[in-house]
């Protein structure tokens, strides 16, 4: 102590220290500020639109007017990557949201109680655990019918389980905590020890899984896309991009490098703030 | 002389099970604490001292007996009816770093104490947590630190500040000194003594280290594997220890003159999932006869005021 001016640094501004020591995770932190401001900004930085078409200019390679070219219908490729971007964004944090409220409370309410309610929402955790996901996301967008929401649900509704039991195992360790059973022995009841004890104490493991569990929800998004279950063309996505553009390899390489480039930065840039924040959060001072 | 006494808990129990095994807690522990009064309660790692305080402030339930708080059974209260009872004891825990929320700032800490029982306005809890602070030592400017910028004794502190903020009577200190440098042991020996001569508090002292309690405690318990072995006045059982344990626990205490006895407890203490039949201590116990191996003794009174649980003694 003694040293007046480090007064006050609160435990995420101890992480936030400890995460800007790490250069790769902050490169990974700026790009997606910048990934998620291009998703945002697509239908005013986009060029042309995405389902514009151009016959006089058919598998144009790169060039000052299309910026990455264009496909087989003379679409602009640039726009669509944009678009793509925005969509897998959209999915990625949609899907994740959902999967954090449901994981967040189920998990909250199975570590916090314990006991039966435990039991019967791990046995139920077990068991979405043990269904083929794809399957079911497949199945579920069949059901649900094509677009955003049923993308969410689908992906959410096997998602949710690892949040759930992310949440339930630190939510255990953390109440036997002393300061909770100081704060129980006080008479603090148990809305006041969830919401002021337990859960600002889980929230970093949680946003460690929310940045590190994006990348995945957008691979099942391409993956959904690949079969056309994504979402509805000619609405673009990096699945439906990459799949037109396998075909045309030999020819024009510009149409597979170009979607599958930005789907390996989007993801790897979500991964390494994901490294990052679990050595931060680790890391014992 | 009942009226004094503050607190009373009369043959407590508490098993745990541990797979198929149980483990025999605390196994019929009874005592008493008059007010204004410190009890030592000592004994080995493992024998039972923390289970006995989180059954007296009632954060796990018994598996049988008593607590009787200034006259109250408050054994079997419900939550809501024991709220008044929390406000009047607290705990001090061993160690002081996981006993303070990382996510609040000290200030806040002390100050949820006033906000779990709706007491005083904002500027009035502003101007307690000062309060606080400046009596147990801590620079009051210090409020809107994190517990992670304070030393482990400012740490303890600030637990202690906590502990007496809703003017509670009875307070439990967990072995409060184990995690701290022996330098500091002593800062912290004199502030539990100030406050408790200055606000009239009852101690339950929790150690594993007589030599720590001696200067405390007006009164020792001596706990072995679940069970109180002796219990008595401190002058009593410094001078006249009985049971063949407390002698061995003694022996370890440096004397005046910086020598130790040559008393050594053999092995190690058995476990509390297979307790050994009869006495506790008879596996260890140098003076031990065949008596010992096939009956529990009871903790009987031999002096006034001075009680023992061992059939050698009690002949
Ligand atoms: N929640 C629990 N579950 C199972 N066993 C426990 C639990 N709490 C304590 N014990 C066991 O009870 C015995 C006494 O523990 P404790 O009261 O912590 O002893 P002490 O504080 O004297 O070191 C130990 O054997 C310990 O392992
Ligand atoms: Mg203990």
């Amino acid at each position: 102590m003694g040293n007046k001016k480090r007064i006050g640094r609160s435990y995420w501004s101890n992480i936030w220290e400890k995460f800007k020591r790490n250069k790769l995770a902050v490169f990974g932190l700026i790009f997606v500020c910048i990934l998620i401001l291009l998703g945002i900004s697509a239908p005013w930085l986009a060029p042309y639109p995405y389902d514009e078409v151009h016959y006089e200019a058919v598998w144009t390679p790169p060039c000052r007017e299309f910026l990455a070219g264009t496909d087989q219908l003379g679409r602009d490729i640039f726009s669509r990557l944009l678009y793509s971007l925005r969509n897998a964004i959209i999915v990625g944090l949609g899907a994740q949201s959902l999967i954090v409220v449901i994981g967040l409370t189920l998990g909250l309410i199975a570590g916090f109680y314990g006991g039966k309610t435990d039991n019967i929402l791990m046995r139920i955790v077990d068991i979405v655990y043990s269904f083929p996901s794809y399957l079911l996301n497949i199945i579920l967008v069949l059901v649900l019918g094509r677009g955003y929401f049923s993308i969410f649900v689908a992906i959410a509704a096997t998602g949710w389980a690892g949040m759930a039991r992310l949440v339930r195992g630190q939510t255990l360790s953390t109440k036997s905590r002393d300061f909770v059973e100081a704060a129980r022995a006080s008479g603090a009841g148990n809305n006041r020890i969830m919401f002021r004890y337990i859960l600002p104490n889980i929230i970093g493991p949680v946003i460690y899984s929310i940045f590190s569990g994006i990348p995945g929800v957008m691979l099942v998004e391409s993956g959904l896309s690949l079969i056309g279950l994504g979402v509805r063309p000619p609405m673009p996505s990096w699945g439906l991009m990459i799949s037109e553009g396998t075909g045309q390899f030999l020819y024009n390489p510009y149409m597979l490098l170009a979607p599958a480039g930005m789907l390996v930065l989007t993801i790897l840039s979500f991964n390494f703030v994901a490294f990052g924040l679990r050595d931060a959060l680790s890391a014992r001072e | 002389m009942e009226d004094k006494i503050l607190i009373s808990v009369k043959n407590l129990k508490k098993y745990f099970s541990r797979g198929k095994d149980i483990v025999h807690a605390v196994e019929d522990v009874s005592f008493n604490i008059r007010r204004g009064e410190t009890l030592g309660l000592v004994g080995e790692s493992g024998s039972g001292k923390s289970t006995v305080a989180r059954l007296i402030i009632r954060l796990i339930d018994t598996d049988g007996g008593n607590i009787i708080f200034d006259g109250v059974d408050i054994t079997t209260l419900s939550e809501k009816a024991l709220k008044p009872f929390r406000r009047r004891m607290q705990i001090v825990f061993q160690d002081p770093a996981s006993s303070l929320n990382p996510q609040m700032t000290v200030g806040t800490i002390i100050k949820e104490q006033f906000l779990i029982h709706k007491l005083g306005t904002k500027q009035e809890q502003e101007k307690w947590v000062e309060e606080l602070l400046e009596k147990v030592g801590i620079d009051p400017s210090f409020k809107d630190a994190y517990p992670h910028e304070f030393s482990g004794g400012q740490q303890q502190r600030i637990c202690i500040a906590r502990a007496i903020a809703l003017r509670s009577e009875f307070i439990i200190c967990d072995e409060p000194l184990s995690s701290l440098d022996v330098s500091i042991q002593a800062q912290i020996i004199k502030l539990l003594e100030d406050l408790q001569k200055e606000l009239g508090l009852t101690y339950l002292f929790i150690s594993h280290d007589l030599a720590v309690v001696k200067h405390l405690s007006d009164s020792i318990a001596v706990m072995y594997l679940g069970k109180l072995v002796e219990f008595s006045n401190k002058k009593d059982l410094f001078s006249n220890p009985l049971h063949p344990y407390t002698i061995t626990l003694l022996s370890s205490v440096p004397t005046i003159k910086g020598e130790e006895k040559e008393v050594e407890l053999k092995g190690e203490p058995p476990s509390p999932i297979n307790p050994p039949e009869g006495c506790p201590f008879n596996p260890r116990c140098p003076k031990k006869e065949d008596i010992c191996e096939r009956e529990t003794p009871i903790l009987e009174e031999i002096c006034e005021g001075h009680f023992v649980a061992c059939h050698i003694v009690q002949r």
